[in-house]
């Protein structure tokens, strides 16, 4: 199982890569566990989740292939 | 009306929107004439005072194929609640300098109440929900990144 994470404005500037793999996660609480772990940066930072092009405001399990985007305070306009 | 909604829209624009392309917007629109009213919203780069500097031009990114799906839904939205003839949105990516525009919001309806109110909750939409990010760059070559509703963002990791 693998899925992808894509990081975007400052949290790509965080994790230094626009997109990771990760194996075997297979909810997005355990997914942002690895990640705060793997970048301890993130936690000083606001952020929300999106899976395949959702925003996921709760804990939601994760299928092979899916897209978690971390998406950081949006600045439109 | 359901093809007009179905159809593919361009909304995400490279560099400034140039006052030229605007013009043209509008010229487009003298053939349509059940119009009554358009109400156009543009948003411009500002140069903000940030300690002793000063904001220079916005360095805009997007998720796209996620912005492009919220600015459909957005869209969607509109037609369903106001009587609206016709609709465009487009907003930059890349640089846009102080003074030019990043956002032209631009909706036409027979009569002005429903023009004026969709394209307000049409702005304020886009700055809620289109997954975009401005880099604020600044005058000594510093930068700091913009946000619009930090508030609905704070501790929220799933």
């Amino acid at each position: 199982m693998q899925i992808t994470v894509l990081f975007f404005g400052p949290l790509a500037e965080i994790s230094g890569l626009d997109q990771i793999q990760v194996p075997d996660v297979s909810d997005t609480s355990t997914l942002t566990g690895y990640l705060l772990g793997a970048y301890p940066l993130l936690k000083s930072q606001s952020w929300k989740l999106a899976v395949n092009k959702e925003l996921c405001p709760a804990n939601r399990d994760l299928q092979d292939g899916d897209i978690v985007a971390l998406l950081a305070p949006f600045a439109g306009g | 009306m359901n093809s007009k909604k179905e159809k593919k829209h361009t909304v995400l624009v490279e560099g400034p929107i140039s006052p030229l392309f605007i013009a043209d917007s509008i010229s487009k629109h003298s053939t349509k004439t059940d119009i009554g009213a358009h109400a156009i919203f543009l948003g411009q780069v500002r140069s903000d005072r940030i300690g002793d500097k000063k904001v220079k031009s916005i360095l805009y990114s997007a998720y796209q194929e996620m912005a492009e799906l919220e600015f459909h839904k957005i869209r969607e939205h509109a037609f369903d609640r106001f009587q609206l003839t016709c609709m465009h949105l487009y907003h930059s990516l890349g640089e846009v300098k102080a003074g030019e525009i990043s956002l032209f919001v631009f909706v036409s309806s027979i009569h002005r109440a429903d023009a004026f109110t969709a394209c307000r909750e049409l702005v304020d939409e886009i700055k809620l929900k289109v997954p975009i990010w401005g880099k604020e760059m600044l005058d000594d070559g510093s930068f700091v990144w913009k946000a619009n509703n930090i508030t609905t963002f704070e501790n929220d990791h799933p």
